[in-house]
């Protein structure tokens, strides 16, 4: 399963401001499939959010100009409703605080760090083959129409 | 061929060069593209079209094909620049594009050739773009490189942190190797893993989805003889790989043999104490799920943390075995005293286990009520040997001293805290269910569970053996003893689990 079996990629935007994990999960994610879009802090990434309208967002916590929580809720706020999206969050350590904050938060996983590449593109997979088949459940011509292309 | 390194493919992108190509092309008025060394255009500045060189000279198609093979087959050979007269006044321009020494593409350009306007002045402008290029391709597979190699550290580190979280929780090899085995499963997505490590009678299969394998997993002699075929070319003399990988038959015949599928196979040797005594290994029977370079990698790491979490079991259990042995040779000595009583702590021990297995105790449970089985009567220590082996009736006061020996041995075993758990155990294993025990008077489920299992063991034993003031009781006798304090001293649900092990276990 990759983001390109349908032709059309799923787009999948990193938000980290560390240039090694981006490149890791970029390239990693590609060689998927999917097509990867990349941001350095969390106004940078709110604004690729928008414009790009990506079907995961993996971000770091703690980074420059506004944090991984702020982007969230700043994300939630200019959603697309016809468009689900889950992000993932990466983090060196889940403390309470943030921990309270994320159960109320809906969408949402945390992976610890150092995270393995392979593990977020297991979730990124999962994910995405989760909302096809829901998709498949709602709309099923589409789910033909995929087949026959 | 035994030991394959995986060589990344050289994957370049050239539709970044696209705006270079149509600035050249606009400045020069020359048509110039990116093209394989087969001939087929990667990216032009003009038209895509495949296998001509020149777009301006299509009236000829055939024979510009000839002649862009021919140029290209000579780049090939020599790995140089060439240069060739296609048509009147026309030359055909081709500069090998490398990457890791290797010829990738062509950039290619056919241009005019007017009388006293030579091409080399194009031709060294071409050349000079042509290195740009390859330099930027080359750099790119360098941080592609790169890239990969920081994501195999990643993993391994994530693999190692992990191992680190759950190392407390391994105390024995079989858990040290279940544990290992499920890491390469997950993190190597294999069908099935193996581990075979001879000299401790290990040779175990592991497998999420048994019904998808090729064959039954429960067929021993078949999972031996493949453990044996692949632990031989490990050991044996000259050889000695660091790894084995099998990504199609031609790789290993043998080994591909032993499946009668096509199977794709990565394993690691075993190292215990600097030689090798084993092998790990995953497979996969989907041949298009092949293993590579980092793949190694990261089962090389996992081999490296089975060995060290083995070592380490053995070195607690070793410590382990030590300790008990020390302590039963004090119990052995206070036993000494009376000799009525020897062996008998560690009967009470073997009893109290044989109970314990049956009522779904935690390996930490089990252990606590082991040290408190066996140190039970510690207290006798402190009981004079007089009144210890006197034959015939105690005196009130002389019974007083002997009851003393549970809270004496609670006493003398409180310093020592790895004991916490197994204090209680022994302080209250002379109470009664009935609660007319000492030296709490506790009552029914008061007592604590410990005590309660070490008391029907004490008991049985007890009866079983000959004492200074009767003889010993026959089977049958004891077990009707048993049933008749059931209730009034022993718990009953402890007395039931006994006595059903003790009529399962009957000898016929």
């Amino acid at each position: 399963m990759n983001g390109s079996d349908t032709g059309n990629a799923q787009k999948v935007l990193i938000v980290d401001d560390e240039p090694y994990v981006l490149r890791v999960l970029k390239m990693k994610l590609e060689n998927s499939g999917y097509e990867v879009i990349t941001a350095v802090n969390g106004k940078d990434g709110l604004k690729k959010f928008i414009g790009s309208r990506p079907s995961v967002v993996i971000t770091d916590v703690r980074m420059p100009l506004m944090d991984g929580q702020e982007m969230y809720q700043m994300m939630q706020e200019h959603k697309d409703e016809n468009k689900p999206f889950l992000v993932i969050m990466m983090t060196s350590t889940i403390d309470r605080a943030l921990h309270l904050w994320a159960e109320k938060m809906e969408n949402i996983c945390f992976v610890e760090k150092p995270v393995s590449p392979r593990n977020v593109l297991n979730l990124v997979s999962q994910y995405i083959s989760k909302l096809r088949n829901s998709n498949a459940v709602a709309c099923p011509d589409a789910l033909v129409f995929e087949e026959k292309v | 061929m035994l030991l394959i390194e995986q060589k990344r493919t050289i994957d370049i992108d050239f539709q970044r060069f696209e705006r270079l190509l149509h600035q050249i092309a606009l400045l020069a008025n020359v048509s110039v593209r990116i093209m394989s060394l087969k001939g087929k255009t990667l990216v032009s500045a003009n038209g895509t079209s495949d296998a001509l060189c020149c777009d301006k000279q299509a009236t000829e198609p055939e024979r510009c094909r000839a002649e862009s093979f021919n140029l290209f087959r000579y780049i090939e050979k020599s790995g140089k620049p060439a240069l060739k007269t296609c048509h009147e006044n026309l030359v055909m321009a081709g500069i090998p594009l490398k990457c890791n020494q290797e010829i990738v593409a062509v950039l290619c350009s056919c241009m005019k050739s007017e009388e006293g306007d030579p091409v080399s002045g194009m031709a060294e402008f071409l050349d000079e773009i042509a290195n740009r290029i390859s330099s930027e391709i080359q750099g790119q597979y360098e941080a592609d490189n790169i890239t990969q190699e920081l994501s195999d550290k990643y993993e391994e580190l994530n693999l190692i942190y992990d191992f680190g979280r759950n190392l407390g929780k391994i105390v024995t090899n079989e858990e040290a190797i279940q544990f290992i085995a499920r890491q390469s499963q997950e993190t190597l997505g294999s069908d099935m893993v193996m581990v075979s490590i001879p000299g401790m009678n290990i040779n175990e299969v592991y497998c999420d989805h048994p019904e998808r394998l090729p064959f039954d997993i429960k067929d021993t002699p078949l999972t031996s003889k493949i453990g044996e075929v692949i632990l031989e070319k490990f050991i044996s003399p000259g050889m000695q790989p660091s790894h084995i990988i099998v990504n199609d038959a031609c790789d290993d015949m043998q080994l591909s043999h032993l499946f009668d599928v096509p199977v794709a196979m990565l394993a690691i040797p075993f190292k215990l104490k600097g030689s090798v005594n084993g092998f790990l290994s995953v497979i996969n029977f989907d041949s298009k799920k092949g293993f590579e370079t980092g793949d190694m990698r990261l089962l090389t790491s996992l081999a490296e943390q089975m060995s060290m979490a083995i070592t380490n079991a053995e070195l607690y259990q070793n410590l382990r075995d030590f300790l008990l042995s020390v302590i039963k040779t004090l119990v052995f000595s206070i036993e000494a005293k009376d000799s009525y009583t020897k062996g008998h702590s560690e009967r009470v021990s073997a009893l109290t286990m044989t109970i314990a297995g049956t009522m779904g105790l935690s390996p930490e449970e089990k252990d606590a009520l082991q040290w408190a089985a066996i140190l039970h009567d510690i207290g006798k220590i402190g009981v004079s040997e007089a009144v210890l082996t006197k034959p015939g009736k105690l005196t009130d006061e002389e019974f007083l001293h002997i009851k003393e020996h549970p809270e004496k041995g609670y006493r003398i075993l409180m310093p020592i805290i790895q004991l916490k758990d197994s204090l209680d155990g022994i302080r209250h294993h002379h109470e009664r269910f009935d609660g007319a025990g000492y030296p709490s008077g506790l009552k029914g489920k008061d007592i604590p569970l410990y005590s309660r299992i070490i008391a029907v063991a004490d008991t049985y034993d007890a009866m079983t053996s000959k004492r200074s003031y009767r003889n010993k009781l026959s089977y049958e006798d004891s077990i009707a003893e048993i049933v008749r304090v059931k209730g009034k001293q022993l718990d009953p649900d402890v007395v039931d689990i006994f006595i059903k092990i003790l009529e399962d276990n009957r000898p016929a």
